[in-house]
């Protein structure tokens, strides 16, 4: 069943970046324009946590109902796990990272400079300006701290890459379930993109989509929903219970299915791209006239569909993984990151 | 809006509803509650007055639909907007918080906890979901919203919460979102991002008034609310001084009027006497 290609670990990607010259940006959650990053030779590296380590250096600093995501990321932090980064990156998707940016501007000063980056709540024109111009900023931050000014055409050049990564990935989750490879195969490989050079989680991409396609899965669909698919041994836990994920809105899978952009302008074609992205749950964002009515009701699961909720703490907290009972130092629960 | 409906508005909000509240007040005035704590300072003197401030503005949200138009506005929400066009503005945090003093925001918060919304959500948020789903409030009735009028510069929390306003009354949302200011003054493209949002939603609240913003009643409103907020500021400077003359509890007391309806620059004189040693 598991015919996927090898991943390179993250650590094995951050060191053959680094070799050929290549600076790294720590990206906090969720959503930010990668191919800005990248034309300054900069490789995005997404911090999701990670969900195993020591959390008490950021739970000095932060109340005990902060996010966890956002705890093990200050706690790896603060225990020197992002020392070997360029710059940080800080959209600030929720209250508990705003707040962390806020933390590490005014009172953390970790070495590498922390550059946030706004991200509107909603999807009108005023929305979809204010994130270009957001992102013209942080072009200027970046510009001072690299020294380097790359042209619009490379901006572009970049941007194309990212995109074409990312029709792939959306073409993966369309595909999932007939692919040939487990529910947990195909979440190594999706998470692969919060790592990987988009060049090369494509070649990993094409690669999974030209092995020959199976049947679809068995068993009752699930629909995850959340933020991430940890620990990571619980899609087999929901295969053995004789389910399998058919979609999911995780915030680092699901939610970053991000259409290609349209504008001419690079700046703002990479505001359209991640505006134009699947909606945060719950419910739907203003409309253009800058009003809107709520289109769902939370707590109440779409027809015809299960749905289980996973997060960091949550799924830790509630679900004992049958694959090692709970012992998280087990291979089968480890995370790629 | 029919005759009847003016009348009862202006009998219960501008005739019996203040001789009433007048009233209570006088008798507040004469005869101050016992204070039996030595570890808190009694309550100011104006609490009586700030009562009546306050009931005079839930009593006006009481018998406002079908008279005036609604609006329920979250903390820091650009009221001046509304006000020049004659909204009756609803705060539900200060509810929340009445709610809290009135020792009922526990009863009130399980309706909605009840109705599925976790007890991890915010207990503003919750109270006024409960008070919305159960109708149970200590003000007497809460007006419907016309509009309901978003401003993210609380929390992300505010959003998620008028959404499910916004679908329980079917009344359009509008959102202003004021990116955070992580350094000592607001990027130039952010406040114009502000701006324009601020500009984008006045036809939108034109056609839910039915009436055109008057520029001159926007400027009157908006330096009436500076002058407050002013007075507001320099109340809470005189809490340098050692003793403070008011402490942090009677601050989150008197604030309320502050944020609600009642931005006259009266109230906050009202106030500065209190910290001035009149109150």
């Amino acid at each position: 069943m598991e015919s996927i290609p090898p991943i390179p670990s993250r650590t094995e990607t951050i060191r053959a970046w680094k070799e050929h010259g290549g600076g790294i940006a720590a990206v906090l959650p969720i959503h930010y324009p990668r191919a800005l990053l990248r034309a300054f030779g900069l490789l995005p590296v997404e911090v999701w946590g990670p969900p195993r380590v020591d959390p008490a250096p950021g739970a000095a600093h932060l109340q005990p109902y902060v996010c966890s995501i956002v705890g093990n990321a200050l706690s790896f932090l603060l225990s020197g796990g992002l020392d070997g980064t360029d710059v940080i990156i800080v959209p600030p998707a929720c209250d508990s990272l705003q707040g962390l940016g806020s933390l590490l501007l005014d009172f953390g000063r970790p070495r590498p400079p922390v550059f946030p980056l706004y991200l509107p709540r909603g999807r009108r024109e005023s929305d979809l300006q204010f994130l270009a111009d957001e992102s013209r900023a942080l072009y200027e931050k970046l510009a001072a701290v690299t020294g380097r000014a790359p042209a619009g055409a490379e901006l572009m050049e970049r941007i194309r890459q990212e995109e074409e990564a990312d029709s792939l990935l959306a073409e993966l989750h369309r595909r999932r379930r007939a692919l040939p490879f487990s529910d947990m195969a195909f979440y190594r490989l999706v998470r692969a993109r919060e790592y990987l050079p988009a060049e090369s989680f494509s070649t990993l991409a094409r690669a999974a989509l030209d092995a020959p396609p199976t049947n679809p899965r068995a068993g009752i669909p699930i629909l995850l929903s959340g933020i991430v698919p940890e620990p990571m041994a619980l899609p087999d836990a929901i295969t053995e219970m004789g389910g399998t994920v058919a979609a999911d809105d995780l915030a680092c899978c699901g939610r970053r299915l991000y259409p290609p952009g349209q504008s001419l302008d690079p700046f703002r074609r990479m505001a359209e791209r991640i505006l134009n992205g699947p909606p945060t749950p719950p419910g739907v964002a203003p409309s253009r006239n800058g009003s809107t009515t709520w289109s769902g009701w939370p707590g109440r699961p779409a027809r015809g569909a299960s749905s289980s909720t996973t997060s960091n703490s949550a799924s830790r907290n509630s679900l004992t993984c049958p694959s090692c009972a709970g012992d998280s130092r087990r291979p089968a629960c480890r995370p790629s990151t | 809006m029919t005759p009847l409906t003016a009348l009862r508005y202006h009998w219960n909000v501008s005739v019996l509803g203040p001789a009433v509240l007048r009233l209570q007040r006088w008798q507040a005035q004469r005869r101050p509650a016992r204070w039996d704590t030595r570890y808190l300072a009694p309550p100011l003197r104006i609490a009586p007055r700030t009562k009546e401030l306050v009931a005079r503005h839930w009593l006006a949200g009481r018998y406002a639909n079908g008279y005036r138009k609604v609006a329920w506005v979250t903390s820091g929400a650009p009221v001046e907007l509304l006000k020049a066009l004659d909204f009756y503005v609803l705060y539900p945090e200060n509810h929340a918080a009445i709610c809290g003093t009135a020792r009922l925001a526990v009863d009130i918060a399980s309706e909605a906890e009840s109705a599925g919304y976790s007890r991890d959500l915010c207990s503003y948020a919750r109270t006024d979901i409960g008070a919305v789903l159960s109708g149970k409030t200590p003000v007497g009735r809460l007006p419907k919203p016309d509009v309901l009028f978003a401003y993210t510069n609380i929390c992300q929390t505010v959003l998620f919460w008028y959404r499910v306003l916004a679908e329980y009354f079917g009344a359009p949302l509008v959102l202003i979102d004021t990116p955070f200011v992580y350094t000592e003054e607001a990027a130039e493209h952010a406040v114009r991002y502000v701006r324009r949002q601020l500009e984008e939603a006045v036809p939108i609240l034109e056609r839910i008034a039915g009436k055109r913003l008057d520029e001159r009643k926007l400027r009157r409103v908006g330096l009436l609310s500076k002058r407050a907020s002013e007075l507001w500021l320099e109340i809470l400077q005189r809490c340098r001084h050692r003793p403070a003359p008011i402490s942090v509890f009677d601050q989150f007391i008197q604030m309320a009027p502050h944020c609600g309806d009642a931005r006259r620059p009266g109230d906050g004189g009202l106030l500065r006497r209190a910290a001035e040693g009149g109150g």
